[in-house]
């Protein structure tokens, strides 16, 4: 079988950059960081929900307010006074200590001791005694509870949306994951191939490589083991934050179809092809590591252009000029897809993108390929666009 | 077809700087040609287009027949050079291979092949600059020719290297050649050059000057075919200047260096036609002091190269085809 020319470089740098040590921590941090803060929040908040504290209660004879939900009163000896209940509360007889005033319905303070700061439990202890208080004074006026419960029954509510009535808050969240996931994944990319080539700039091995195989084919493996890793490492991430998201039970599942899939993974495929042509093109044209990092925040601004719209694309994904944007070059990838997953996009918008994304990639990687052939053999010098173009000319 | 190389005339401006001047020769199977020329004579110009890397504005690169390169069947040691120095040996060559159309496995053997014939063999896990120059330079040769590559372009395979590994690599060569392998060698290493081309083409200010066999060039360089050495131990007073122009008013068609060395000795190399008689000279000479040593010998390269770079020889000798 017929192997393309570029297949040994994306084969190469593929392998390369799976053994890079930055790269395996870098992807792997992220579910690292899913399962282990997964794990422990879960354990917190199930443990949490267990735990009960104990309060000791100094209230008026004939006031007896309830418990609320995970705390035990405790009764501390008769005629204790402040100092006693401070004792106990500092000795962890208690967690903390509450003093019901005679007056308390008619505003006078509950005196209530901690040990330390406001633990989140104080809280449950407050509403309970705004709870009871509120029924003691509507009990005052003559209300029972039931009156009282009907005065606070809430209104019913139906909302209806016309174009995307199905579009749930989890459909916006993994919207936006998807959004946030390519882009990182892009940047995350855009570093290592900016490494890279101006390593191989400095270790001076495109004479080798060029006189093996075209520039373009070079360009092109470049760019699919890069576009490759991307993708893996969007995975890798996206598949933690499902994960992550379903352990700690943060969001309904998303609506999402096996067709809306592959066409979102179409973009996003043929998108980090793009942004690495982009890279590939820039930085074709940069002499070292430190002017490569001299045009780094400008280059990197690109992917992150996206982010700016991503709210309006969300909330007014059929605006006109929401629509427009999601079909330039670039920013395709991120907001059709976004646009596609809260249902907003149109039957005609698919094809197009996808069309409208595969030729400006074409030109781009040709346009790489070019700067890689004439940039990748000026050793030590920076090369302006009126060189480029000249070079490019001369051949 | 016993030449894969052909280059036709070719012509290379970069805006108003002719690189490349009408250029033609070729390169023949199994043998070694010496492509020679100062520094920015168009050398590397020439190189890159038979490569492929750029184009020639006129003129044509004929690979095996055709004017389309064929990449794989060509290996390529440049001046610049360079691989990943981060990567293992055996990794560096199995791309190498890859890169010219090999299968992954037979690019591995071909290269740990290499490397134990390199005396690299226990290092095939090594990182490139974990090496001495000398031994990263064999890993780029073997990078070159792991392919069995019908034409060897060598961009100065000698530099940096110490006499023994140049020995070493005037050896690698040859197999090259005996293998049959079209060797196109670039070098400013005149004394080995000299010892292994068949052919040479020496070219300045992207035109050809000389070309031919070494017989072929020394012929056309001016017909000055040999040199008269002679080691002097002159009388006092007698300064190089003055024993040049004694020396040459007895051989008038003569042109003569004298090197004044440490301990009173002088070494006059006297260039003369072929043939020419000597005895007037050797008469002076004995007049001029003691006269410890006399050897004749052809012209080296290396005179060549400089009396035609410094004087733009016409092109001469054969045609480089």
């Amino acid at each position: 079988m017929h192997r393309p020319e570029w297949w040994p470089v994306a084969r190469w740098e593929t392998l390369r950059l799976l053994k890079r040590a930055d790269f395996v921590i870098s992807a792997l941090l992220v579910p690292v960081l899913a399962f282990g803060g997964g794990f422990v929040a879960n354990w917190a908040k199930s443990r949490g929900e267990r735990e009960r504290h104990r309060v000791a209660i100094v209230q008026p004879a004939g006031t007896a307010v309830p418990a609320p939900a995970r705390i035990t009163w405790v009764v501390p000896p008769p005629g204790a006074d402040d100092a006693t209940l401070e004792r106990m509360v500092t000795e962890r007889e208690v967690d903390a200590a509450v003093r019901v005033p005679t007056g308390w319905l008619e505003g006078e303070s509950l005196r209530v001791i901690v040990r330390r700061g406001t633990p989140g439990w104080v809280g449950d202890v407050r509403e309970g005694f705004a709870g009871h208080a509120r029924l003691l004074r509507a009990a005052g006026h003559g209300l029972d509870s039931t009156t009282l419960a009907s005065f606070d029954r809430g209104l019913a509510w139906f909302q209806r949306s016309v174009l995307a009535s199905r579009v749930s808050r989890a459909d916006r969240i993994a919207a936006f994951g998807v959004l946030l996931l390519m882009v990182l994944s892009v940047f995350v990319t855009g570093i290592y191939m900016a490494i890279g080539i101006s390593a191989e700039k400095q270790q001076r091995v495109t004479e080798v490589v060029v006189s093996a195989i075209r520039p373009q084919s070079w360009i092109d493996g470049k760019v699919a083991a890069y576009a490759a890793i991307g993708l893996l490492q969007a995975a890798v991430w996206g598949a933690s934050f499902v994960f992550f998201a379903g352990f700690m039970g943060l969001a309904a599942l998303p609506r999402l179809d096996l067709a809306m899939l592959a066409t979102v993974l179409a973009f996003a495929t043929v998108g980090f092809v793009q942004f690495c042509a982009l890279f590939a093109l820039v930085l074709a044209t940069v002499k070292d590591l430190q002017s490569t990092q001299k045009i780094q925040a400008y280059l990197f601004f690109v992917p992150m252009v996206p982010f700016f719209f991503a709210e309006a694309a969300l909330r007014t994904p059929d605006a006109g000029w929401v629509i427009g944007l999601s079909h330039v070059p670039l920013f395709s990838p991120m907001l059709l897809s976004m646009r596609m997953m809260v249902g907003a996009v149109q039957p005609w918008e698919v094809p197009v993108g996808l069309v409208v994304l595969w030729i400006s990639t074409t030109l781009l990687r040709r346009a790489a390929g070019e700067a890689f052939r004439i940039g990748m053999l000026m050793y030590g010098k920076e090369l302006t666009l009126p060189e480029l173009w000249r070079w490019a000319r001369e051949r | 077809m016993d030449a894969p190389l052909v280059v036709g005339s070719v012509v290379k401006r970069f805006g108003d700087l002719v690189a490349v001047d009408e250029l033609s020769f070729e390169v023949r199977r199994g043998e070694i040609f010496g492509f020679l020329g100062p520094n920015g004579a168009g050398k590397t110009t020439t190189l890159r287009m038979i490569l492929g890397i750029t184009r020639p504005d006129r003129g044509d690169v004929r690979f095996e027949g055709s004017d389309r390169l064929e990449r794989a069947r060509v290996g390529y040691l440049p001046e610049e050079r360079g691989l990943y120095e981060d990567a293992t040996l055996l990794d560096t060559l199995e791309y190498l291979g890859t890169l010219r159309g090999m299968p992954v496995a037979a690019a591995r053997r071909a290269g740990r092949a290499w490397l134990e014939r390199l005396e690299l063999g226990g290092q095939l896990k090594a990182k490139l600059n974990t090496l001495s120059k000398g031994n990263q330079q064999k890993v780029q040769f073997a990078g070159a020719v792991l392919h069995e590559p019908a034409l060897a372009v060598l961009d100065e395979p000698f530099a940096g290297l110490d006499p023994l590994n140049q020995e070493r690599f005037m050896e690698l060569i040859r197999e090259q050649r005996d293998r049959g392998a079209a060797v196109l060698l670039s070098a400013h290493h005149l004394d080995l050059v000299e010892r292994l081309c068949d052919r040479f083409l020496l070219i300045a200010r992207g035109r050809a000057l000389l070309a031919g066999t070494l017989a072929e060039v020394r012929r056309a360089a001016g017909g000055a075919g040999e040199v008269l050495s002679l080691e002097l131990h002159p009388r006092d007073g007698l300064a190089p200047g003055e024993i040049v122009r004694r020396l040459l008013a007895r051989a008038p068609d003569a042109a003569a260096d004298v090197e004044a060395h440490a301990g009173g000795a002088t070494r006059a190399d006297v260039r003369m036609p072929e043939g020419a008689d000597v005895s007037p000279l050797l008469a002076e000479a004995a007049l001029l002091g003691a006269v410890r040593r006399v050897t004749m010998r052809p012209l080296r390269l290396h005179e060549i190269y400089v009396r035609a770079v410094a004087g733009g020889a016409p092109t001469g000798g054969g045609d480089g085809a």
